[in-house]
């Protein structure tokens, strides 16, 4: 057993900084996104039977975590409900000088509202720097399903900011 | 100022600030995964909520050696084609479970290691080096250094040739990160030098090489 656990530790520490950040970024919370970081680890543990070998056992494992946080999502639509304080916000604003705080909100808020398979792929490629490639493999899709599924994200968001893209940089 | 330039400065706002992540809590998250391990052979893992009842009966180990520990198991099993064939030595063979599990820890240090060396060399085409690479490169490169602490460079020439090889390149990748990136053609110029030592060498043939028997478990 101790040489299982070393093994798994070797595996957790190789992963967990990418798995726990895509997490998060999908949450927007700490305690869900370590829960969701932990129950995919987990889950992963419990079927490696089932891992085949075709794909790098990372991918394996992102596939497992954003299927965790997916699902744990759902259950607590709190990415919906997401409400973002002014103290929050504060050192973004500081970080960039162009945004308005009202024009952050409501970016954040395009963000939220996207459906849940455009908001994957948008976290994870334009947020996480995943590779179309990485997230095709991940969702089990076509490359050419994750570029279109971005392309779409990105205008919506286009089109969320609507006029305020004619207005918020000073 | 475009829409298109717009756009992407709201997209680097995103980055910066939609739920962006806090540092990774490694140890305590571990804490949790580490309970709920299987604590024999045949046993399951348990799932969460059982881990978690579990997690304060479960003492925690540090992390340090986890990749060290990890390598020397699995170099004791013999790893990949590009080891000599030894006599396996009965105490130091490790069980099936950890064998597969082993050889998943250094196939995915490897694949790591492939990814952000093809990503390197796009970005060097244009003399640029995305600032979250340096994080990346840095993990890696402790990685490699861990495997090569416990190597037995007599018996896995070939692994050790092929880690030091990938040491140097990303120390120079490292290296060129840390050094800033005011000047785009110095930039180009010193990761085209690294590079040259990743062609010449043939250092991704020889990742690929290792990690696909590595994978198929030979």
């Amino acid at each position: 057993m101790a040489g299982d656990e070393r093994a798994y530790q070797a595996i957790y520490e190789a992963n967990v900084d990418r798995i726990y950040r895509l997490a998060y970024r999908m949450a927007g919370d700490d305690d869900l996104a370590k829960d969701f970081t932990q129950e995919a680890f987990l889950r992963a543990f419990s079927r490696l039977d089932q891992f085949r070998g075709d794909a790098a056992f990372s991918t394996w494992l992102h596939s497992i975590a954003v299927s965790v946080s997916l699902n744990g999502l759902r259950k607590v639509d709190r990415h919906r409900k997401r409400e973002r304080s002014l103290e929050d916000a504060a050192p973004v604003a500081s970080r960039n000088r162009q945004l308005d705080p009202g024009v952050r909100d409501r970016l954040n808020e395009a963000v939220d509202t996207l459906s849940e398979i455009y908001r994957t792929v948008f976290l994870m490629h334009d947020l996480e720097g995943y590779s179309h490639g990485e997230i095709a493999e991940t969702l089990g899709v076509a490359e050419g399903t994750s570029k279109a599924r971005l392309f779409r994200a990105r205008a919506k968001l286009r089109d969320a900011l609507g006029e305020e893209m004619q207005e918020y940089v000073r | 100022m475009s829409d298109d330039r717009k756009f992407d400065e709201a997209l680097a706002e995103l980055r910066a600030g939609y739920n962006p992540p806090p540092e990774t809590p490694v140890a305590e998250m571990w804490t949790v995964v580490r309970a709920g391990l299987p604590v024999g052979q045949g046993t399951p893992v348990r799932s969460l909520d059982e881990a978690r009842s579990r997690r304060s009966r479960t003492p925690h180990r540090s992390f340090g050696w986890a990749v060290a520990a990890a390598a020397v198991l699995m170099f004791g099993v013999g790893i990949g084609r590009m080891t000599a064939p030894v006599a396996p030595d009965e105490s130091t063979v490790a069980s099936e479970p950890d064998r597969s599990l082993l050889m998943m820890a250094a196939a995915d240090h490897l694949g790591q290691s492939e990814s952000f060396l093809t990503v390197v060399r796009t970005e060097a085409r244009v003399g640029t080096l995305d600032p979250e690479m340096v994080g990346w490169a840095r993990g890696l490169l402790m990685q490699t250094r861990l495997f090569l602490d416990v190597t037995d460079r007599g018996a896995q020439p070939a692994f050790t040739e092929l880690m030091e090889d990938l040491e140097l390149i990303l120390a120079q990748v490292v290296s060129v990160a840390e050094g800033g990136q005011a000047d785009p053609d110095r930039t180009r110029t010193e990761l085209d030098l690294a590079l040259r030592g990743l062609e010449d060498r043939e250092v991704m043939t020889r990742i690929q090489a290792a990690s696909a028997p590595t994978l198929a478990g030979t």
